[in-house]
């Protein structure tokens, strides 16, 4: 009975690759975004909701704090353990401490995505008291102007940077992230210093995609692919990450399904009213949790996405670089109308990182 | 009576703030508040520790969880003191247990 008591921590590789391959195969919805809530005191130029979220607080007609705590209870039975609670800003939804208390009892590992305009004395009070696996953090820029190009509201910079200070005061696990676009590109870097300086975990992106309402003005936004990945691969560690993956990911064959991520299989997304879908940008397939169970939506009508195959001449069929583009039917559907037409912005991405990664290569490493 | 001999008598109970969740077949401890919870762990336990686990919510000595350790497992009962006492240090270490007596 070697090991047989033995306690595994969270960093044991060989219990995580297991313990995956168990969730995938039985179709464990282990991670879940809650979106509470559309409302928002910023208005970014760039936000996926539009303008929805610049309505007054009585428009949103939003599930409220009951249903979303019956909602976290039959998540937890259908073995939800990673929750991120997101928005719009949910740190304004009424009853957020609530909401995030009964998951954290719950045991649920808890992330929240925030601007961090809202950090006052009860949510640190709570964040202390029962610490989220991490607060998630946007910013948007390193000066209050550029920051407030962005954000549309005046103030909002150094609301967001006390929110951050504070946060790290008392030793909440914060995480700094900001979208890469036109607008901030020539303060990148001293965001990213500024991440480094405040020893917090920083990412970015700047695949920028058009708003759920179909409205593509944010893609106006976007930088040109080779410079978002020069950025990308100007950090070491970034480089190393992404050569690592690809190494990892070559020889893997290209999946025959559509969606070949975890949307739908071990991943689900429920939006402000209450509505299931296997992520945030599939429209399609929904489940009306106001209407019926979790375990009824994940078991009956989530499939759906991942019974899905690609067709024949589907254009990533035979590409190698899937891997490196960041593919996502749900992101084609927003930018082209259709899943299987793939975002020329994307395939740029991916073969900018192929070409880094190759060069890196033939460079010998580090 | 010898230092393991008193070690059995003792009562420990699980801390509060350590949630157990079931998933996939796997028993996982979520620390919800303190330390572990600052540091983002979480510890599964495999079928004989998930045992002692949940013998531990009866606040009972150490000396009746490990009569009952071979009756639930095909073990002799020095192997199971090993594991009882490999188990119990273990969690002592993790901070996931309290000693009540």
């Amino acid at each position: 009975m070697a090991d047989s008591t033995k306690i595994t921590g969270s960093t044991d590789r060989e219990f995580i690759h297991r313990f995956n391959m168990k969730v995938a195969g039985n179709r464990i919805p282990l991670s879940g975004t809650l979106d509470l809530t559309r409302q928002c005191n910023l208005k970014c130029i760039h936000c996926y909701l539009g303008k929805d979220c610049s309505r007054s607080k009585n428009d949103f007609h939003e599930a409220g704090t009951e249903k979303w705590l019956e909602i976290i209870d039959e998540i937890t039975d259908a073995g939800c353990l990673h929750l991120l609670i997101t928005g719009g800003e949910p740190l304004l939804k009424k009853d957020f401490l609530n909401i995030y208390r009964h998951a954290k009892m719950n045991g649920l590992l808890v992330t929240v995505f925030s601007n961090g305009t809202c950090i006052d004395d009860t949510i640190i009070d709570t964040f202390v008291d029962l610490p989220p696996q991490a607060i998630e953090i946007s910013l948007y820029g390193a000066t209050e102007d550029t920051f407030e190009r962005i954000t549309g509201v005046k103030g909002s910079f150094q609301k967001c940077i006390a929110g951050i200070r504070r946060l790290l005061d008392h030793g909440i696990n914060l995480k700094l992230k900001t979208i890469l676009m036109s607008i901030n590109r020539h303060e990148f870097s001293d965001i990213e210093h500024y991440a480094q300086e405040l020893g917090v975990k920083f990412r970015f992106d700047a695949a920028l995609f058009p708003c759920l309402n179909g409205d593509q003005s944010p893609l106006d936004f976007r930088i040109h692919p080779e410079e978002a990945v020069n950025k990308e691969m100007s950090n070491t560690e970034r480089r190393r990450e992404w050569q690592d993956f690809y190494n990892k990911m070559k020889d893997s064959p290209v999946s025959d399904s559509l969606y070949d991520c975890g949307a739908g299989l071990t991943a689900f997304y429920i939006d402000p009213h209450a509505k299931m879908h296997p992520c945030l940008m599939a429209a399609e397939p929904e489940y009306d949790l106001l209407h019926g169970d979790f375990k009824t939506g994940w078991k009956e009508v989530m499939p759906k996405i991942i019974s899905r195959q690609k067709s024949s001449d589907h254009p990533c069929i035979n590409c190698k670089k899937t891997s490196l583009c960041g593919y996502c039917p749900a992101f084609f559907r927003l930018e082209n109308g259709v899943e299987e037409i793939c975002s020329d912005y994307l395939c740029r991405i991916g073969n900018e990182r192929f070409k880094a990664i190759c060069s890196y290569q033939v460079e010998g490493g580090i | 009576m010898n230092l393991k001999d008193q070690t059995l008598k003792k009562v420990y109970k699980k801390r509060e703030e350590i949630v157990s969740r079931s998933i996939a077949d796997e028993t996982i401890l979520v620390p919800i508040r303190g330390k572990l919870a600052d540091m983002q762990k979480i510890f599964s336990l495999n079928p004989v520790a998930d045992f002692i686990w949940n013998k531990l919510d009866t606040e009972m000595p150490l000396e009746s969880i490990l009569d009952q350790i071979p009756i639930e497992f095909d073990v002799d009962e020095e192997t199971a003191r090993e594991d009882l006492f490999e188990f119990i240090n273990d969690c002592i270490a993790a901070d996931l247990l309290e000693q009540v007596v």
